[in-house]
């Protein structure tokens, strides 16, 4: 850990962001943090209440901007007192274009990584990227460099894959820290932020999941906002750290495809007017089989339907595409392995459930 | 560069440090020193520096970039509100 210098901070107003930034304040870390934000004031006011937030300057920037939008000025000042760089802010918008994907998660880590090369002192670089950078790779995904060739799913792993070379290629002393799917914030399994996952989930509920791809072995790796955020803080700039590509994910622990859909039916069948409705758990297929099926949508249904299933067509494929993610030296470096999902996936249903997917909360 | 040019971003750069960068009860003036005896955490510079920037409508070349030129509000109107000598900026 840089226990002194400045620390600079991308992505901080998102919920991981915050969730890291409260951690490194609360570390032991003595020095500042400057966080790039679209926002000053706002993301001033909303870090106030962090202990140790007189340590945190934001300063406006942005990832697609010539210089990460900072003036000369500022980055004259950054390059003499860098000396450690947390890059996790990213588009993570499965349906984005490439050239819009790669802007922010390519060309933005490209600009960081200029920042980092100006310094006195190179800095310290930890890049928060994704598990699924091995894309369509099946099998047992190692802690290490992805050679690539395997294509991907959607253009967010194509082009946090790419980051992931450009930081290997041009940073001095870096660390990649590979993120699972996050659905829930921690053990209590209240859900903050809603994603891709949890929309697959409602759709499943609401039984327009007629099909969904999976193979023998799939499994779902979940992880939570504590658990990444704790590994990203700890780990992403450890002396011991520099080099290494981490895998914060479930590994072993990660649930089975069908003890998830299993897991999901008994827990929501235990509201009778839902079990009256009788909807099936839906039918696993391969990848070429479910091809014909989001065919045969397009051609034949109705808008609705086909809007459900095109949303699902760029993340849903990685479920027939088997793969459990090494921990092994992860879990070493950390002293701690990811929570099991078992322990926190009833609560999150629960959680989807009370809030109706959050309707609830944002109408209030 | 008018007197009460400088008067006036003097008066606003207080304003806008006492309500934006200073801690509670440690109220800033024209020249009180800004980095020492930790009134404003070193890092805060970056803003010092984009608020300057914003009122002076023009980029501060990066060879001007130093802590004494952030001493004091009143040592910032003196370095940066006159118009930049040529031969200094990077751009």
């Amino acid at each position: 850990m840089t226990s002194s210098g400045t620390i600079l901070l991308t992505g901080a107003t998102g919920l991981l962001g915050r969730a890291v930034l409260t951690r490194l304040l609360a570390a032991g870390c003595r020095g500042q943090v400057v966080a790039l934000v679209r926002d000053p004031r706002r993301a001033s006011a909303s870090f106030a209440a962090i202990p140790g937030s007189d340590r945190v300057s934001c300063v406006e920037g942005d990832l697609t901007r010539d210089g990460l939008g900072l003036s000369a000025a500022q980055r004259a000042m950054l390059r003499g007192s860098l000396r450690g760089v947390v890059h996790l802010a990213a588009d993570t918008t499965f349906s984005r274009p490439l050239p819009a994907a790669r802007a922010v998660n390519t060309d933005g880590t490209q600009r960081v990584l200029a920042l980092a090369a100006d310094c006195a002192t190179p800095p310290r670089l930890a890049y928060v990227s994704t598990a699924f950078v091995a894309g369509r790779r099946t099998g047992e995904i190692a802690e290490a460099a992805d050679p690539g060739g395997a294509g991907w799913v959607n253009h967010y792993e194509q082009s946090k894959w790419e980051a992931e070379q450009l930081v290997r290629q041009q940073a001095g002393a870096w660390t990649v820290l590979r993120c699972s799917t996050v659905v829930c914030d921690d053990a209590s399994g209240g859900v903050t932020q809603f994603n891709a996952a949890h929309r697959a989930l409602r759709l499943y509920r609401d039984g327009l999941a007629a099909m969904m791809p999976g193979v023998a072995g799939s499994t779902v790796d979940t992880v939570t906002t504590d658990y990444v955020a704790s590994g990203v803080a700890a780990l992403g700039l450890r002396d011991d750290t520099v080099g290494r590509t981490l895998q914060l994910c479930a590994g072993q622990r990660a649930l089975p495809l069908e003890a998830m859909l299993d897991l999901c039916w008994d827990h929501w069948s235990r509201d009778t007017a839902w079990r009256r409705r009788s909807i099936p758990r839906p039918a696993l297929a391969d990848l070429t089989t479910y091809a014909l099926f989001e065919r045969t949508i397009e051609d034949t249904a109705e808008p609705s339907l086909k809007r459900v299933t095109r949303a699902l067509s760029h993340f849903v494929p990685q479920l027939a595409l088997p793969k459990q993610f090494a921990t092994a030296m992860t879990d070493a470096l950390l002293g701690a392995v990811a929570p099991d999902p078992l322990t926190y996936w009833p609560a999150m249903l629960d959680h989807l459930l009370r809030t109706l997917w959050g309707s609830v909360r944002r109408a209030a | 560069m008018r007197a009460r040019d400088m008067e006036d971003f003097v008066a606003r750069t207080v304003a806008w440090i006492n309500r934006t960068l200073a801690p509670d009860g440690a109220a800033v003036e024209a020249d009180t020193p800004l980095f020492s005896g930790g009134r404003i955490n070193s890092i805060r510079v970056l803003e010092l520096i984009a608020w300057t920037e914003r009122e002076i409508g023009r980029e501060i070349p990066d060879a001007l970039v130093r802590m004494d030129h952030f001493r004091t509000v009143r040592r910032i109107a003196e370095v940066f509100l006159p118009p930049p000598e040529t031969g200094h900026g990077r751009d």
